[in-house]
Formats: structure tokens, sequence, C-alpha cells
């Protein structure tokens, strides 16, 4: 089979490969590993030689060191921050080289594993081992405390529901205590970023489009998506306009809420990580840091804050498919996160949370929303 | 019996153990080290043709790993490569003759800040952008601005004899290095304290600046560094002619002052500006373009810009205020992006020369190399790194044929560049090393004895050869 990039991608892949390699300072996957082919330069010379090879047996996307390359990166797009060279976007080229990967036969079985769980309507709770949960139970006490008919569907995403199903129930009590209603999507259907993330773009697009028209068709006007990663997928397949991330919405009803610096106790110092999907792929920075002030708290700033912020290992299926490098990920942040001195840490990524919570012993890590909620409901507003 | 790079097994194993296990023999692996981004490497990539790869490649994490490598190679006489980031543009790290390359990103630690002197000690696979974000927060610079800095290693630096954009006040890497370790390819060690200066015999240092791993690995380099400057004062001129912009610095740097940035362009390069600074190209066709800093403390620093100023107006110069040297700033760095967009087109050609000449050399050579490559190219230049004898010209050129032809094209252009730089009284080299991409001219550089005298020390340092055999010899690729 032959399997090539989209012209696009092709011209993305040709150029990256010509680059003088400048975003290697910011790529968390070189830095964990030094290896020179873990960066983007080195993923893209190989992706032109498969193109080049693409159709020899077990060359082109189906050879193994491509399948490695592709899969060695969280899509995280700190690449993206330094570069400069037009019509390179990292994250789409990686999408697209896995897409090539996927056709070929050659994804990962973990990646292979996922999308099918992930399409079975499973969540992941666990990376080592992976433990795929059925979420209808967290799922259930969500729309319990739903209003069936609201023009805001809130969808907690298969991150927030497998690694924290606690965050999951404190996005509907923030959102209750800030006064907006909202619907869930019963049961669970993942929104196709799995698929994605595995390479199969037929799988991704299908359940963007279900999500997204099935909502349309019912009243729908607002998608609050809690998992970063789910809302990033989303609006590449069209959502634009209807998908905004939970942490967004959060920050800006806190933000409108008059009754908070009246309100709020004395200010507590909590340290924010940005969550790379969040920050950089969506552009949320402001607004968590907005929903944090307005919950009380002094938003202390990690070395690399905003879009420079670190990726915590958990996106692009890393910790699957190569949990080593994902935890030397985790490493760099929770270091980070350990020279800030703070003894809370809140980050706007549900993922991200539960694994900080894992690598900061002694250190309380909450959840945009459970940050929230907690502190509204304190004030009597939940 | 052999592993797949070629290297005997055993050895492998060996040089596995000595690495704490940090070794590879993957193919891929070894393909992204085969080449640093020499064009002639990346053309031969583009074509399909890529140079081969190393046998193995291994990450030591200090230098008593580096030495174990060294000692393993040398008893088989495998040749061992160093490799930092792997942005060397004249293909100094190119695994010539196979053999293992050292890559040295593990190293890359800061080992030790002295700031009474002003010093920060450091190995050499730690990134110039890393170490200069962990100076500026101590409120120190390096002063050290190549524009691969993002992405290149202080031992890359010192290997190839960087400069960088403000080094016309701060100096080159030759003038920041206050002393070294270093590993020789039989495993021993040297170690030059740093010191402000020294009268005990020949300065060895300076050995190792520009050796291009011929005579072993510099694993441990401790650096001059220079406290922020307090202000920096930014002015732009258009200089009636290139000459005429010569003839300006020339007078400043005789009288003593030390802009930090000095950037003149010729016309050509002038008119490729001008957009991107806010500037009228048409307004400015036929003029050179001067962009300068002054730095240090302000008052200081206006008086450096007063009097650069009066020099470059009684040169004809026309002020054009700070605006196109702020605009300059943040695009410092971008020349690597615009050749990763032109390279990867079938039969483009694109590079960047420096070389260097005395003020009344450079005009010449300006004329010599732009004859040799305007009518084949388009090719403009800019003037930096100024020195109170001379400067360096920085020359892009950029064209291309036939994707076949692009390999003999690219090196028949360096041949007539050196030719001409030769012939004008330059020097072939500035900041970028020598390494395959000019080693057909360091004779024409260096005269018989100076070539001698080179291969002497080599031989004596590295008597096994192992030590980057193919740098600075002419090869066949």
């Amino acid at each position: 089979m032959t399997t090539t990039l989209p012209a696009a991608q092709h011209v993305a892949a040709e150029r990256c490969a010509s680059c003088p390699k400048m975003c290697r300072g910011v790529c968390p996957t070189h830095e964990v590993t030094r290896n020179e082919r873990h960066q983007p330069w080195g993923h893209a010379r190989e992706d032109v030689a498969a193109e080049r090879s693409s159709g020899v047996a077990g060359a082109g996307f189906a050879a193994e060191a491509v399948a490695e390359s592709a899969f060695l990166c969280a899509t995280c797009a700190a690449c993206t921050v330094p570069c400069e060279v037009e019509g390179v976007e990292t994250p789409d080229l990686v999408w697209a080289v896995r897409a090539a990967v996927w056709e070929a036969g050659a994804a990962p079985a973990a990646a292979v594993e996922a999308a099918a769980h992930a399409a079975a309507g499973l969540v992941l709770a666990a990376d080592d081992p992976p433990r795929w949960v059925d979420p209808s139970e967290t799922v259930g006490a969500l729309a319990a405390s739903s209003t069936p008919a609201a023009p805001l569907l809130l969808v907690p995403g298969c991150g927030a529901l497998g690694r924290r199903p606690g965050a999951v129930r404190a996005a509907g009590q923030a959102l209750a205590a800030l006064g907006a209603p909202f619907r869930v999507g019963t049961p669970h259907v993942c929104c196709g970023a799995v698929a994605r993330a595995a390479g199969d773009d037929v799988g991704a697009r299908a359940a963007a489009a279900a999500l997204l028209d099935g909502a349309r068709e019912a009243g729908v006007e607002t998608i609050a998506v809690q998992s970063p990663s789910c809302a990033v997928h989303l609006h590449r397949e069209g959502g634009t306009a209807v998908v905004v991330p939970l942490a967004r919405l959060l920050g800006e009803l806190a933000r409108s809420t008059e009754r908070t610096t009246a309100d709020a106790p004395a200010r507590q110092a909590v340290a924010y990580h940005d969550p790379c999907m969040l920050a950089r792929h969506l552009g949320a920075v402001d607004e968590p840091r907005s929903a944090l002030r307005a919950a009380g708290h002094e938003v202390v700033e990690l070395a690399r804050t905003g879009p420079a912020t670190r990726c915590s290992g958990r996106g692009g299926l890393l910790s699957l498919t190569n949990p080593r490098v994902a935890a030397g990920y985790l490493d760099l942040l929770a270091s980070e996160v350990r020279a800030t001195g703070a003894a809370r840490v809140v980050t706007g990524c549900a993922t991200c949370a539960a694994a900080l919570e894992g690598a900061l012993a002694g250190v309380v890590v909450e959840e945009l929303a459970e940050a929230v909620a907690q502190a509204f409901a304190s004030r009597g507003d939940a | 019996m052999a592993d797949e790079g070629g290297l005997d097994a055993a050895l492998v194993e060996r040089l596995t153990e000595a690495v704490s296990g940090a070794a590879s023999t993957a193919v891929a692996d070894r393909e992204a080290v085969a080449h640093d981004l020499w064009p002639y490497a990346l053309i031969r990539d583009r074509g399909g043709r890529p140079l081969p790869p190393p046998g193995a490649v291994v990450w030591p994490s200090s230098a008593a790993e580096v030495a174990a490598v060294y000692r393993l190679c040398a008893a088989s006489s495998i040749p061992v490569t160093p490799f930092g980031a792997g942005t060397g543009v004249c293909g100094a790290a190119v695994p010539v003759h196979g053999g293992v390359v050292l890559d040295l990103k593990r190293m890359d630690r800061i080992v030790d800040w002295d700031l009474e002197a002003g010093w920060v000690t450091v190995e050499p696979g730690i990134l110039g952008q890393r170490l200069e974000d962990a100076a500026q927060a101590r409120g120190w610079s390096l002063g050290h601005f190549p524009s691969s800095l993002p992405c290149s290693t202080v031992g890359g630096f010192v290997a190839t004899r960087s400069a960088g954009q403000l080094s016309t006040r701060y100096g080159r890497i030759d003038d920041r290095l206050a002393g070294l370790r270093a590993v020789l390819s039989d495993g021993r060690h040297v170690h030059l304290r740093a010191q402000p200066a020294t009268g005990a015999g020949p300065d060895l240092r300076r050995l190792f600046l520009g050796s291009e791993g011929a005579f072993g690995t510099v694993v441990e380099a401790t650096l001059r560094l220079h406290p922020l400057p307090a202000a920096r004062v930014d002015a732009a001129y258009a200089l009636p002619s290139f000459a005429a912009g010569i003839a300006a610095l020339r007078e400043a740097m005789l009288a003593g002052l030390r802009p930090a940035l000095v950037r003149l362009y010729d016309p050509d390069d002038t008119a490729l500006q001008a957009g991107h600074l806010g500037l009228d190209a048409e307004r400015l066709r036929g003029f050179s373009l001067l962009l300068t800093s002054c730095e240090g403390r302000r008052r200081v620093a206006e008086a450096e810009a007063t009097e650069l100023g009066d020099v470059c107006r009684a040169q004809g110069a026309e002020p054009l205020g700070d605006g196109p040297v702020r605009a300059w700033y943040p695009r410092r760095f971008s020349l690597a992006f615009e050749l990763a967009r032109y390279l990867p087109a079938p039969g483009a050609v694109i590079d960047t020369i420096e070389v260097a000449a005395s003020w009344g050399r450079l005009s010449a050579v300006w004329q010599a190399v732009r004859t040799r490559l305007a009518h084949r190219l388009f090719t403009f230049c800019h003037l930096s790194h100024g020195y109170s004898d001379g400067a360096c010209l920085y020359f892009t050129f950029v064209g291309g044929g036939t994707e076949e032809g692009a390999t003999d094209l690219y090196a028949e252009l360096w041949r007539e560049a050196m030719d001409a730089v030769v012939g004008a009284g330059g020097t072939i080299a500035h900041h970028h090393g020598a390494g395959l991409a000019r080693a057909a001219h360091l004779h024409a550089e260096l005269g018989e004895g100076g070539v001698d005298v080179l291969r002497r020390l080599r031989r004596a340092l590295d008597p096994a050869g192992i030590a980057n055999p193919g740098v600075w010899e002419p090869v066949a690729l």
C-alpha cells in the first residue's frame, strides 16, 4: 500500500527537516531522551524518508522506526512557540503521520487498543498497567444535578471521567454555583480525540461529527468541554463556534460574579500549571487565572508558564505508547512545581491533575473545577 | 562478529557498558547523527542520497565516560566524532569514516557560578539559550548570540570558534573562554584552569578553540560573563554606499568605539531587509543600511551612540532612528526559518559564507566574492563583527538549477567563493569553523608551514588517528 501525507503536511515535513532544529530546546521528548531523532526535526526527516519509500514492504509509514517516532510525541505543541517556519505546525504533522501509520497498519498496539476502548465508551483510569473503566456511574451522578433542557452541554471528556471523577462532579458543582445550568449527554460517548491520537482519522471524525451534530439537533447552544484534549479535537472538527473549554467558561463566569471580591477570604497562594492543550492549543491562559483569583487565590507562576508551559506527558497517548518518556515529562513538570514552594497546585486539566498528584507527595493538587467549586460552595453559592 | 552498524559486537557491548547503557546501533538513531546542518549534506538528503551513518551513537554523562569511550575506540582504531546539537554548517560533525558518534547532550550541567570573577563553568552539551537564560536570571549575560543560540551548544561554540551578533562589544567565544577541561583521544584528561590572563607559555586553551573534535573533546568550559547592561541605545543609518559604511565603521573602531550591534548591509541586502524593518526599500535603493546598538551604563552608551552617529554622518549617513533596530531584534534568529523554507525545493542551493578581512581589503573581498557568485545566484552580504583592524563579511547566496546538479553546483560555488576570498587577501572563515566545507582551502589559508604544524599537532595529540579523522581533510563524499 502506498501512503502519503496530505500536501500541506508533506511541505511541512520537508521544511521542518531542513530547519536547524530551532525548537530543540523546548521539546520535552528531546529533553528526556537527548536522542537527536527525538525532536520535530528528527521526526520530520523520517517522515520525508517514509514518503519516499512508501509502497515498499515494511518501509514507508509501515516502518517500525517511523511509527515509533510518530508516537514519541505528546502533541503538546511546545515546538510551535519558537517555530517561525511558514506552513509548519508540528501537531498537525504528527496527527497526519499517525494517520498514515494507522493506514499502513503499523500503529502501536497500545494506540490501537486505546482507540477501540474509547470507541466502546470506556475511559482510561490508569496508565501503568492501563485500566479502562465504564464511566456510567460518574456520568449518572453528574446527570442527576443537571438541567435537561439547558442550552449548555457539559462534556467531561475521557480524561476527566477516567482519571479524576471527582473533578467531573466538581465541574457540575462549579457551574451550578456560578449560575450556569447545564445538561449532560448520557451515556458517555467519546468525542474521537483518542482515535485522533491513535491515528484513526476516520473514527475520530465520525465520533466528533456525531457529538456535534447530536448537540445541535438537541438545541444545545454551547458545549463546555472539561478535558482540554477533547476540546482541541472538537475545535479541529468544526466545533469552534460552539465548543468552549470548561476552564475558559469558569473563568468568564467567575470574573463576572461581582460578589467574589468582597466575599473572598484571605488569599491563599496556589501554583497554577497551564495544561499544554489548554494554553497552547486553545489559548486559554488568562481565564483559569481569573477563576482562581475570583475564588480567592493568589496565583503563583511556574518557571514555564502560559504558552511556554510544560506538558505533563499525558497527551497524545504518550503515557500508553512510551510510558518511560511520559514519566520523564512528568518529572520535569513536578520539579518546576516543587521549585515554586507552593503547598497547593491547580491545573486546568484533570489528567494533568491526576498525574501530578502521583508525582507530588505533600502538595495538594486540584483540577480547576475542584478549586472553583470548593471556593464558591464554601461561600454558600453552591 | 559485526553488529548492524559495522562495529564489532563485543566493542559495542563494552561501549554500552562504558556509558551506562546509553548507546545505540539502531539505524534510525545513527542516521540522525550522520551529518550536521551542512547544506551539502542536506541537499544530498533531499535528493535521496544521505551520507552514510556512523556505526554507533553513545551518550556519555560524564568526562569519565567520554574518556572510557575514547580508550575503547583507540584500542580498536575506531573513529570518534563529537556531536553537540548538530547545527554546524560546515560538516565538522560528519563522521566521514564512520565509527562512533559521541553525542554530548547528556552533559549539559551548569557546574559552577563564580560571579565574583564573572565566570560560569558548564558542560559542553548545554544549549546556548539555556545558559543565557540562566545567566540573565542572575543579572548576567554571556553576550554570545549566534543566530543558532536556541539550538546550539557551548561545546559547539568552542569547537567551531563561533561569534555572536553582539561580538563587536563582547568578543567571540575565543574571548569568552577563560578555561576548559578536555579529554584526549587516548582517554587522558587536560585541565586548563580558568584565569583572567596568563603568560605561562603558549595559551593551550586556544589549541582547543576551533579544534572540531580533532584533538579530543572539550568536556567543560569556563566562560566569561558580563553584567546585563543598564541601557541600550539603538540607531540606524542609511549610508550612501557599502564602501562609505565600511569607512564609517573603520573610523569608529579605530576611535575605540565598541557598539554591541553592528550590521552593515550591502545595497542588495538592504533591499531585502528594508521591508522587514519598516523601511521603504525603494527610497533606500542603492544605499547601505547600518544597524547599531550601544550598550552599558546609560551615559556611556548614550555617549558612545552619539560619537558613532557623528562618525556615520561624516560619511554621509542619514539617520533612520531606532525603529529599524528595534524591529530587527525580534527577528534576530529568523534566518534559519528562511533557510528551512527555501532549501526543500528541488534543485535549490542556499547557504551562507562568513569570511573576514582587514579594513583595506574588505571592499576587494566583497567585490571578488560577488563577482564570482552573483552571476550564478542571487548573492547579498552584510558586514558584522567589527575589530580594530577589520571585520567579517557574511554572504548569503540563494538560487538553484537541476536537482541532479545541485551538489556539484553547491561545491563549485564554495570553491569559487573560497578562491575569491584567498585571492583578495581575506581569511576563508570567520565563525562557522573549517569542517569539511573549507578543507580544500586550508592549505591556502595556513600555508605549507601551517598545515604541517596542524598535522604534527594532530599526530601528537591523537596518535591513534581516531579523533574525528575526517575533519579538515578534503574528501569525496
